[in-house]
Order: C-alpha cells, then sequence, then structure tokens
C-alpha cells in the first residue's frame, strides 16, 4: 500500500514528482522487483581555530537511487538531483545491469526477501527543532576554542561542530513505502600543547566522538567545565612520563570502548565480510558462519547488543534502508556468539540470523552490512570496585590511533590520555597510552564491567568500508571495562 | 553537466556581483560503472552520474575577509534551471555573510593560470564489462571491483580564471585468493581497455599465487626482519604521509614528524627523495581552491626537507611563502626516485627476510616520533637463502620513519612503478603515485 503523499511532512519531503513517477512506471507487468530511494541531506561545518573563525561549508545532498532485480540478477543506477527524466533512465540502466548480471550472480537475489514492509514514518529525535542564530553559534564556537587556548603551553586548539538534516524514503514495487528524518549533531574540541621535545593532543573524547542524534541545542552540552578538563589534561600530559612497556591490568573508558567494540567486535560480525565481499578491501574476519550460536566470543560477563533503539545513539532508527524492521538483539551473550551483522540478503545468503542494518552511505552507493548501534551492556560493577579490582594497571581513554588486520585478529590501539593505576586508586598521569593483543584472546580477557553509572553514548560519522566506498555514522555505548593482562606501550613524542 | 552550460552560468552569475565581493566555484562530474565481484562472479553493478558544484563567496571590507561555500547537486536541469540556482545560491551566501565572523586567514581568490587537459579513452561499455572481467577468470576465487568511466573537475572564479580536467579511465582492482586464505592483489587500470594486457596481468598473478598454494604460511615469531617492500607497500605508506605529513601549516603547528627535519634535529637517509610530481598529467594540475601547482614540487631531497606543501592560508597565517600547494595542503600526485636495486637482485640481497607485496590498516603510533603501526597483507613471502620459502602468518610492524627511511634504508629498487588510487569515497578518486620497492634492515614486529 503506497503511503498517501499527503503524508509527507510539510516542507522536508523532496522529489515528490519522482516518487509519484515511480508509483506509475512500477506498474509496469514486466518489472519484477524495483525500488526507488531518495535522499535529501543538508550538511553544515562551523569550525573555529585559537578563538577565531576557520571555516564555514554546506553541503546540500539530493539524489536517487533505483534498483531493479530480474531473474535473480541484480542492478542499480543513481543520479544527482530530483529531475523526474532522469528516473527513466535509471530504471533502464539499472534493468539492463540486472539482466547481464542474471548468469553472472553471486547470489540469485530474489525480491521476496524484501517481505513488504508496508508504510511507516519515522521522526527522529531533534528534528523540527529550529536551529541555532548563526551568529550565536560561532560566538559559542569561537568561545570555545578561546577557552581551550587560555593555558601559555597550548599551540593550537579547535572547535568544529557538524550538524546534519537528512530525510529518506524508499519505496519497492512490493508496497514498501516509508520515510525517515533524522537529524545529527557531531563535535570536536580539540587542544594541542607543547613543552619542550613533548607535544600533545587531547580532545573531548577522541576524534568526532560526541556524535549522537539531535539538533543545534546539543551545544549547550558542551559546558566551560569539560573544555577547562581539556585543557588541564593537556597540560597534565605535557608534563607526564611515557606510559609504561609491559603487561598490566587495563581499564578502559568508554570513549576508548567504543573504538574497541567497533575494530573487534562489529567488522568481524559483518556478514558480507564473513561471506567474502570484502577480502579486496576492508578485509575478512576471522570468525567463520558455522560460528553462530557455539563459539565463546569472550569472557561470560560480555553481552553485546545491536539496539537501535537507544533514541540519541547516533545510529538509532526504525527501518534500515531497505525497509527491515529494527529490532534490539543480543549478537553476544555471556560471551558466546549469537548473531551476526547482516540484513536481509545477507540472512538469505549465510543463513544465519542477522539484524535490520543494510545501509547506505548515500543516494550514489548501494545498501551493504554496516554497524549501526553496537553497544555492550552494563555489568554490575561500579567504577570505584574496577578501579579497586586492578593492583598494578593502567587506565586509558579517547582514541587516538587504530590498526587492526584483515581479518580482525592482530590489533594495535593507542589513546590520549593515560593514568597508571596502583593499589586500587588511580596515580600518575602517563602520555602516548597504547595497547596491542589478538581480538579473541582480548575477549576474553574481560574481567569486570561498569555498571548503568559508567554507560555512556558515542558515534562517529567515519566508518569506512565496501567498494565503491562508503563512510558512514555509527553508534557506540559502553560502560568501562577492565581487562587482564594486556601489553601496553608508550612513546616519546 | 556541460563545461559550456556551467561556464555561461558562471560567467552571468559573476557580473552580478557587487564590488568587495569574489567568487570561486569547483565542480565534480562522473559518470562511473562499477561492477562488484566475490569468488569470480557479479556481486553488485551499477551506474552513478555525480554532478555537484561549490560555490564560495567571499566579501571583503574594512574589517577584513569572510568566507562561506555551498555545495549543490545539479541533476539533468536545462540551462536557465542552472543558471537560476547558481544566482540563488550566491544571494543566500550573501545575506549569511552578514552573520559569519571574518576569516584572519583567508586569501582571496587571484587570477592564476587557466588549464584544460582532456583525456579521452576507450572505455568498456558497462553491458561488456562483466563479460570482459569475469569470463578469463570463471570459476577461481576472485574478489574485487571494476570502476570505470568519465570524471570531471573544474575550476572558476570571478577573477577569470578557468580550469578544465575531464578524463577517461578505469581501474579493475582486485585479489586473487588461494586455498590457503592468503592473496594475490592486483590491478589494471588506464584509459585504453586492452584484452592481451588484462590477460597477461591475470596470467602471472596466477603463477605467484601457485606459490602460495604449495606451503602452510609460517607462522613467525614476533621481533625484527629485514624486509623488502615492494612499490604496493611504499604506495600504502604514502598514503600515510598524505594525510598531514608533509604540510607546513602541521609543521607550525608541530603536528607532524617532519618538523624535525626542518630544524634538522633528525635527518632521513640520502636515499629518500620525493616530490609532488604532476608531469604525468594524469591528475588535474588545479586544486579545488583554484591553486595550480608546479610541474613538481621537491619536498625531500636526498634525505633532506626541501619543502613542505604550503597553501595560501598557511603563507598568511605564518609568513611562509606558499608554493602551489592545496588549502589541505595534501599532495596530489607523489613520486618517490628510483634507486640502484635491480630486480634480480632483491632477493639476494633480502636474502633471508620478508617480501611484502603490500601493507594494511596504516595509522600513527606515535605521531610526534613519525612511528607508524601497520599489518602485512595479501602475499607475504618468507625469504630464505635468497628464495622465496613460503607464505607468512601476518605480523603486526610498529616502526619509525626515521628509521625506515633512515638507517633502516639498505636499498631502492631501480624502477619506480605507477600506483593508482583505489579509493571511491564520495566520489572516484583521479592519479597515483610513482613508488620503487624499498630493502628495510631490522624493521619492528612486535605481535
Amino acid at each position: 500500500m503506497p503511503l498517501p503523499l499527503s503524508r509527507k511532512i510539510p516542507s522536508l519531503v523532496s522529489l515528490e514528482g519522482m516518487e509519484k513517477q515511480f508509483l506509475d512506471l512500477s506498474k509496469r507487468p514486466s518489472l519484477q522487483w524495483a525500488s526507488l530511494r531518495t535522499v535529501k541531506e543538508d550538511v553544515l561545518v562551523r569550525a573555529s581555530r585559537n578563538g577565531a573563525f576557520d571555516s564555514r561549508s554546506e553541503e546540500q545532498n539530493l539524489g536517487f537511487m533505483v534498483e531493479v532485480s530480474e531473474d535473480g540478477g541484480f542492478g542499480y543506477a543513481a543520479c544527482p538531483g530530483e529531475q523526474p527524466q532522469d528516473l527513466e533512465w535509471a530504471l533502464q540502466s539499472a534493468r539492463s545491469l540486472a539482466r547481464a548480471a542474471r548468469t553472472r550472480g553471486a547470489f540469485y537475489f530474489d525480491p521476496k526477501i524484501h517481505r513488504g514492509m508496508g508504510v511507516d514514518i519515522e521522526v527522529g529525535l531533534g528534528f523540527n527543532e529550529p536551529g541555532l542564530d548563526e551568529a550565536l553559534v560561532w560566538e559559542r564556537l569561537n568561545s570555545i576554542s578561546a577557552r581551550l587556548k587560555l593555558d601559555p603551553e597550548v599551540i593550537d586548539s579547535e572547535a568544529t561542530m557538524i550538524t546534519t538534516k537528512t530525510t529518506q524514503r524508499f519505496m519497492d514495487t512490493r508496497g514498501a513505502n516509508f520515510l525517515r528524518s533524522q537529524r545529527f549533531f557531531s563535535f570536536q574540541a580539540q587542544a594541542t600543547g607543547s613543552r619542550g621535545p613533548v607535544t600533545q593532543t587531547r580532545s573531548l573524547g577522541g576524534f568526532r566522538a560526541q556524535s549522537r542524534q539531535g539538533g543545534d541545542s546539543l551545544l549547550a552540552g558542551v559546558t566551560d567545565s569539560a573544555i577547562d578538563q581539556v585543557r588541564e589534561e593537556l597540560k597534565e600530559l605535557l608534563h607526564a612520563a611515557p606510559c609504561p612497556d609491559g603487561k598490566f591490568d587495563l581499564l578502559l573508558m568508554p570513549d576508548q570502548m567504543m573504538l574497541q567494540i567497533h575494530e573487534s567486535i562489529g567488522h568481524p560480525l559483518e556478514l558480507d565480510r564473513i561471506l567474502g565481499d570484502e577480502r579486496n578491501y576492508a578485509g575478512s574476519s576471522f570468525v567463520q558462519l558455522s560460528d553462530f550460536g557455539s563459539l565463546q566470543y569472550g569472557s561470560e560477563v560480555l553481552n553485546v547488543t545491536f539496539d537501535p533503539t537507544i533514541e540519541e545513539e547516533f545510529a538509532s532508527y526504525r527501518f534500515d534502508d531497505v525497509g527491515h524492521e529494527a529490532k534490539k538483539e543480543f549478537l553476544i551473550k555471556n560471551g558466546k556468539l549469537l548473531r551476526g551483522l547482516g540484513s536481509l540478503e545477507s540472512i538469505a545468503r549465510a543463513k544465519v540470523p542477522g539484524v535490520a542494518n543494510a545501509r547506505s552511505s548515500g543516494w550514489n552507493r548501494p545498501p551493504l552490512d554496516r554497524m549501526a548501534n553496537l553497544n555492550i551492556e552494563p555489568g554490575n560493577r561500579t567504577f570505584s570496585e574496577l578501579l579497586r579490582s586492578i593492583e598494578d594497571g593502567v587506565l586509558m581513554s579517547s582514541n587516538r590511533s587504530w590498526s587492526i588486520d584483515d581479518y580482525r585478529n592482530k590489533f594495535q590501539f593507542g589513546c590520549e590520555y593515560g593514568r597508571r593505576i596502583r593499589n586500587g586508586k588511580l596515580a600518575e598521569v602517563v602520555r602516548n597510552p597504547g595497547y596491542r593483543g589478538v581480538s579473541k584472546d582480548f575477549w576474553m580477557s574481560l574481567s569486570d564491567v561498569g555498571n548503568q553509572e559508567t554507560f555512556q553514548v558515542y558515534g562517529t560519522p567515519n566508518c569506512g568500508k565496501a567498494e565503491p566506498n562508503q563512510m558512514i555514522r555509527v553508534g557506540h555505548a559502553s560502560p568501562a571495562c577492565v581487562f587482564r593482562n594486556i601489553e601496553t606501550f608508550g612513546g616519546q613524542g | 553537466m556541460s563545461t559550456e552550460n556551467l561556464d555561461q552560468a558562471l560567467s552571468k552569475a559573476f557580473k552580478t556581483l557587487n564590488a568587495a565581493e569574489v567568487c570561486e566555484a569547483y565542480y565534480v562530474g562522473e559518470s562511473s560503472h562499477y561492477l562488484r565481484f566475490n569468488s569470480g562472479k557479479v556481486r553488485q553493478s551499477g551506474l552513478v552520474r555525480e554532478s555537484s558544484l561549490r560555490i564560495t563567496l567571499f566579501r571583503n571590507d574594512r574589517d577584513g575577509i569572510q568566507k562561506t561555500s555551498s555545495e549543490l547537486q545539479l541533476g539533468a536541469i536545462d540551462q536557465s534551471q542552472v543558471e537560476s540556482r547558481v544566482l540563488q545560491e550566491i544571494s543566500r551566501l550573501r545575506t549569511l555573510l552578514t552573520s559569519i565572523p571574518v576569516d584572519p586567514f583567508a586569501v582571496l581568490p587571484q587570477r592564476l593560470a587557466s588549464t584544460e587537459q582532456i583525456l579521452v579513452g576507450r572505455l568498456l561499455e558497462p553491458h561488456e564489462i562483466a563479460e570482459k572481467i569475469l569470463s578469463p577468470i570463471s570459476g577461481e576465487e576472485f574478489v574485487g571491483i571494476s570502476a570505470s568511466g568519465q570524471v570531471k573537475r573544474c575550476y572558476w572564479n570571478s577573477m577569470s580564471q578557468r580550469n578544465v580536467f575531464q578524463s577517461d579511465s578505469f581501474l579493475v582492482d582486485y585479489s586473487l585468493i588461494s586455498s590457503r586464505k592468503k592473496a594475490v592483489t592486483g590491478s589494471y587500470a588506464g584509459s585504453e581497455w586492452d584484452d592481451d594486457l588484462y590477460l597477461k596481468k591475470i596470467s602471472d598473478d596466477r603463477l605467484r599465487r601457485s606459490i602460495l598454494e604449495e606451503k602452510v604460511p609460517v607462522r613467525l615469531a614476533p621481533g625484527k626482519y629485514r624486509v623488502f617492500l615492494k612499490s604496493g607497500a611504499i604506495s600504502d605508506l604514502l598514503d600515510l604521509l598524505s594525510y598531514g605529513s608533509l604540510s607546513e601549516g602541521a609543521i607550525q603547528r608541530k603536528q607532524t614528524w617532519l618538523r624535525h627535519l626542518k630544524t634538522l634535529e633528525r635527518t632521513l637517509s640520502p636515499l629518500v627523495s620525493l616530490s609532488d610530481d604532476l608531469t604525468h598529467g594524469l591528475v588535474p594540475r588545479f586544486s579545488d581552491g583554484g591553486e595550480v601547482a608546479p610541474d613538481r614540487l621537491d619536498l625531500l631531497k636526498e634525505g633532506r626537507l626541501n619543502a613542505a606543501l604550503c597553501g595560501k592560508r598557511t603563507e598568511k597565517e605564518f609568513g611562509v611563502q606558499s608554493n602551489g600547494a592545496s588549502e589541505s595542503e595534501t599532495p596530489r600526485s607523489l613520486s618517490l626516485a628510483p634507486g640502484k636495486l635491480k630486480e634480480d637482485d632483491i632477493l639476494s640481497q633480502l636474502e633471508d627476510g620478508l617480501y611484502l607485496p603490500a601493507l594494511h590498516y596504516l595509522n600513527w603510533s606515535d605521531l610526534q616520533d613519525g612511528r607508524m603501526t601497520g599489518m602485512t597483507r595479501h602475499a607475504a613471502f618468507l625469504v630464505k637463502n635468497g628464495k622465496l620459502h613460503s607464505g607468512i602468518e601476518d605480523l603486526r610492524f610498529d616502526e619509525s620513519i626515521f628509521h625506515i627511511w633512515g638507517k633502516g634504508l639498505m636499498a631502492v629498487r631501480d624502477k619506480a612503478e605507477w600506483c593508482p588510487l583505489n579509493q571511491t569515497y564520495v566520489h572516484r578518486s583521479v592519479g597515483g603515485a610513482f613508488c620503487p620497492g624499498m630493502l628495510i634492515e631490522e624493521m619492528n614486529f612486535p605481535l
């Protein structure tokens, strides 16, 4: 049942003419399955440096993709803009490519896997909130970057705010018709300081980790005290010794846990990686399809969820880009691997349980398996209890370096800020903290998981994958966690 | 969108500017066919048209320069619609500038050289591509992507500068996977498809794959190994260096290891000479901000810093003379000078060590110290007594550029190979880098 166009959200729906035309074209009896995905995305980036304007840029991104399936073959075509005359070209092109792929397809695409999810509208958090006055935003950004630079050892500071409004509509010939409107907010505050041979950078939780859904009012959440803390911690780092090399218990704060989850749980559980699609680019996975339901991925306190229900988290949604309804699902429960990160198409190919995560970076790229929100569920330890459990260890927070192999085994991560832990108490600050390990062994060494009070929500707009490449928003929320006997290292810079 | 349509629309729009305003525009156009394949079969096949125009408006008055930009998508719209959209956008940006602070380091566009580079190719039709690429490899574990079509980049400003770059090109970037899950990677790029060249590449790669099939990959202990980094691995290393490391602004803000070369605290091996080299004509000479680069800019000469990439904004802020770099101060086409190591001598000089065709997922582990980490990947071989012995289980390296390009650098291959860029984030990248292989002593592999 098509969504009556009168149910549009006033002034937000573009491409209306094209959508009407698609409904007409889709009635052609020879067309086995086709979809139209229209995307309108407005991005505004404002950056201040050292208390003054640095840059301002906008993108008004508007376009559409048509996908066609014919006798198991599959093709797509995408165009910028909103010209109905392009739709006929796109439909014919996608159909021609689908026909060419019929005898060479890696997978027989059966449109029945798209179950005809029906009609719906989703309006995300803060979507209808009015934008802040331009001059006020600049006043605040300049004030933040100036505040970061108050210490004479700070040589450079920046405050960057990225706001995005997206409206996406998906229609297919099986009656799917949904509209999703969302608003996203990312903030980066960062300062670099220098003292003698030592130069350090400290930010508010790592590169663009302050990413969530909502309107401009989230800027009010960037408080002066949080900015002062960034500057003070930078000063501490400039006076700190390097993180020691050795084996220590490791307390990871949520703003580093997000990266740890992302690289060593998220990517290895993507079903398209396990199916081999990414072997030439992003890589494969140490996880096998036969591992679902049996592999002990980590210790028994590890509980990992695909959770699209935390409204403010960066990649929450009710339906993925092919209309699959998104629900909270345990991927790993009590350490055991249960479910993969794959949507309808991958579930059909892999024959293992999946989630609603077919997503695309925009109108010009086809949907595929992405992470969305991937979280660690809170445990029962207070932060004090986590600390007390460590006799000789290191706390690390805010990611600054990441690298992992193509099967997602051997990783090495670096953080901005570290503190030694001795006899259950926080001790001196250490600079250039880093650690390395192997994914499954590392998760088996997870001994203690922080409670809800330690649980924090982060995200990033910069998860890259696929050929052609796609950069996409993901969310990660986690409590603080303790890992035992981990290899750590420092550095001289 | 034709260049002529945009010429006319922008010419009309620029005439509406007032005396305090300067305007520039940057166009990205593309008509690409993407074929993604897995296990020698079509995974996804699609056509993508791109057509975006970024307009930047500057206002220069007694208080200083203000600047803001906006990017529009242009579909199949006619001439009058293009003109009205451009005018409408300039008018909107004009209003916005009233509430935007002065940019203390903005530099107004100038009238630099106008240029035109049109590279006409002979490409396969989209419906032919799957047959041409996949037929010769039927039944094999063959995975990767083909990207083919026309890309266009244009720049205009209201000072009458006009630059056009248009290129027909293709890239097949692939991995041939062995039964031991190790891959031989390859790429075939150009502007004229040649069946024989493609088949020859595949045939050579099958031969390399057969070596991977012979023996179980060896698990090596962490430690220091002598390595030969083939051109692909050097290209991976240059990719990491391209993001911020070679920038004069980053030196001034102490955000790159390169500053240690500027202060002469540290040096690299005299075997290292690196330039941003546009003489091959495969990338636009102009940047998205209209800067026109010299044909060749020497960055490192025999291990010493000759020049970092310096844009006009850095010049204004720090007083260092600019050298045609873009505002982001990223290189356009790096070229590393070849040395004297001959192909036939590589394995004998490596003797016992690792032969690495590619590196994976590089990142700085200590940016200030130039220390980087990453993984071996694909057809990495253990070499014993100057002969390829077997594949290896992947190792993680963590080593400083001051070792890799410093004391550890033993020899540089006598031929630099063209390594095309395979990035397709948002748009297809153009260009690549010329990279010779390098022989390195005692490279550190801690995991």
